[in-house]
């Protein structure tokens, strides 16, 4: 059993605070929708908890297992299960991916083989794996490749920053139904940032929450995607602006 | 000793003294380069000086190496193996009676080599010979405070196919070489052509490749640049015939305070030529390097193709790096490009490939092999890449590039 736990998480970035205090917890097998408005902070904690530098953490904690992560490097956030999607993989010349999953920390055996049963199921099976990673490859098949690499690096909590993005109807179908499947089989943690529930048919959320000026703002069950999708954020971002002039007075 | 007597020290004919002496003469009147000029600007040309170093005008005592039977060895420019083969021939001009008309460009470090070339050296590769193990050339620098002026010229006949290995090292001593090596081809033959400069860290090493390429040939050039305080090649590639082509690929690592300076010319003579450039390198400590480039199409050569890249990666802020690419063209029916890039390593890519588990120093290393792999791809004579990736990977390790 896994658990990823992120406490009162305060950052900034420039001065500037985007991040205003994140309480959440992930536990092995549960999925959790992150959806917000533009610019409300939510790629900023996908890359905050994969400690992306160039952020300033000023309060609270993330531990991942009992063990706190907040100031670790990533390859050691990666090594110890952590895992990102990235929303815009970038493209590596001459690095492939049988290289990076050598590299990587990982043992994956039969690393060939893997790729190669798993590039079938995602729909990559016409890539050539002796490119680099992502080279050349268009937004669909560069996120089927995140999705892949999740699979072979098997990490106990995974996070999906916008992967539906750049995937047509077909792949996202795909994609979301192989995660899904992680989650049952291998137990995976997912938190899935995202703005459509389109990703969330297959990849079942057992909650969504609103993240509103880099916090959480409301969490509730699956439904919520959809009534998101019908009312759109308006709801929570006038409350804020409410509470906020009220705070004022 | 003066400058007479300098050249009266050097063996050969009359022949061959009266073209030392008139190289000699031209030296002169160009005089000595300043880092004002074009040629040099960005080089620490205004460090050097002459007189710190001494024409090494007698070969070395020094025993051959018996590994080395199988090379055609230049020790301080004095052929000491000639590894005869019965594909082609090496012949030594200072022990030849017939003139040889010498081709030397405008250039003072290049007048000095047929000046003062102790041994100039021609390797004759005949018409259609098919020779399948590769020619290895070591030109070594042994002596300290030395000054050695290396000359070679290979001529490839028609239809001949040829591989050549030429190798640069040194001891470690102090010492200035000035090296030319001339490739002249001649019609449908095809040159593999891999250099490697892996000098001691206090060499000096004003090199220069001029290669002429011959119709419908094709040579195919690499160097790789790992060693050296400065070490500078200049290389100019002439496509002379119709349907010529030319691959020229580069890849050099400088550490410490070590600087590397690659000047080329691609240079579209005959119709329907075709020159490929990439030039890559990585820099790490102090380390400084120069490109500059210049792909030249003259007015009668319709339908050239000419491209020109030049990469480099800084590991650390205190490297420098300049490149600057040219294009001179006189025709309208072309496709040419150049590009150049100079920076450090992504920090997305950075971020990438950490969030996948790896650590920081093996990410910087497997983007700088990735880096590299493009131009690795293209190494010309296959049965040394081996070779060369043993010492590319020996220097990442060793100056933690």
């Amino acid at each position: 059993m896994s658990e990823l736990i992120i406490t009162d998480l305060h950052a900034r970035a420039e001065e500037k605070e985007i991040l205003s205090g994140v309480n959440l917890t992930i536990l092995s097998g549960e999925v959790h929708a992150l959806m917000g408005p533009n610019g409300s902070g939510k790629s900023t904690l996908a890359h905050i908890l994969m400690g992306r530098p160039g952020y300033e953490i000023t309060q609270g904690n993330i531990t991942l297992n009992g063990e706190d992560i907040t100031n670790k490097p990533t390859w050691q956030r990666a090594q110890l299960g952590l895992f990102l999607a990235m929303q815009y993989p970038v493209e590596i010349d001459g690095v492939t991916l049988p290289d990076l999953l050598n590299e990587s920390s990982s043992d994956v055996p039969n690393i060939n083989e893997l790729i190669s049963h798993e590039a079938d199921l995602l729909g990559l099976e016409k890539i050539d794996m002796a490119r680099g990673v992502n080279s050349d490859m268009s937004g669909g098949e560069k996120k089927r490749m995140e999705t892949l690499q999740l699979v072979a690096l098997k990490p106990q909590i995974a996070i999906l920053d916008e992967l539906d993005s750049g995937l047509d109807v077909d792949g996202l179908k795909i994609v979301s139904s192989r995660i899904e499947k992680a989650t049952i089989e291998d137990d995976l943690g997912v938190l899935v940032i995202t703005h459509y529930s389109r990703l969330l048919e297959e990849l079942k959320p057992d909650h969504v929450h609103i993240f509103v000026n880099g916090r959480i703002v409301d969490s509730g069950p699956a439904e919520l995607a959809h009534e998101l999708e019908k009312t759109g954020y308006e709801k929570w971002t006038t409350s804020l602006e409410t509470s906020v002039s009220l705070g004022g007075l | 000793m003066n400058q007479s007597e300098l050249l009266e020290s050097l063996k050969g004919e009359e022949w061959l003294k009266e073209i030392r002496k008139s190289a000699l003469t031209t030296a002169g009147e160009l005089k000595f380069p300043t880092g004002q000029q074009e040629k040099w600007i960005y080089s620490p040309i205004h460090k050097l000086s002459l007189d710190a170093y001494k024409p090494v005008t007698l070969p070395p005592s020094q025993t051959k190496n018996p590994e080395h039977t199988n090379y055609i060895e230049l020790l301080d420019g004095h052929l000491i193996s000639e590894a005869n083969s019965d594909n082609y021939e090496v012949k030594k001009l200072n022990q030849q009676l017939e003139p040889f008309n010498f081709t030397t460009p405008s250039d003072f470090f290049s007048q000095l080599n047929t000046a003062l070339s102790p041994d100039p050296v021609i390797i004759e590769i005949p018409r259609l010979a098919q020779i399948k193990k590769p020619i290895v050339i070591l030109n070594s620098t042994s002596t300290d405070s030395g000054m050695s002026f290396p000359k070679l010229c290979i001529k490839v006949g028609d239809g001949a196919h040829v591989q050549i290995v030429e190798i640069f090292e040194s001891n470690e001593v102090k010492a200035l070489s000035v090296p030319e090596t001339r490739i002249e081809i001649g019609n449908d033959a095809n040159v593999k052509y891999q250099q490697i400069q892996a000098n001691q860290r206090q060499i000096w090493q004003l090199g220069r490749l001029d290669i002429s390429v011959g119709k419908q040939s094709e040579f195919n050039g690499a160097t790789v640049g790992l060693g050296g305080a400065y070490s500078r090649m200049e290389t100019t590639c002439r496509l002379t015939g119709r349907g010529a082509s030319a691959t020229l690929s580069a890849i050099y690592l400088g550490d410490e305070d070590q600087i590397l300076d690659y000047r080329t010319y691609q240079e579209h003579i005959g119709k329907d030529t075709q020159s490929n450039l990439l030039f890559k390198g990585v820099l790490d400590d102090k380390a400084s390097s120069i490109y500059t480039g210049l792909i030249q199409v003259h007015k009668e050569a319709s339908g050239t193709n000419a491209y020109q890249t030049n990469r480099t990666i800084k590991l650390s802020e205190d490297t420098w790096a300049e490149s600057v690419p040219n294009l001179e063209i006189e025709n309208n029916d072309v496709r040419c490009s150049h590009a150049s890039t100079v920076s450090p390593v992504d920090d997305d890519q950075r971020f990438y490939l950490e969030s996948r588990g790896i650590p920081t120093e093996s990410v910087d290393q497997l983007i700088v092999q990735g880096f590299l792999n493009e131009v690795v791809q293209k190494l010309p004579i296959e049965s040394v890449n081996n070779t060369i990736l043993q010492m590319l990977l020996a220097k990442q390790q060793s100056g933690g590039l």
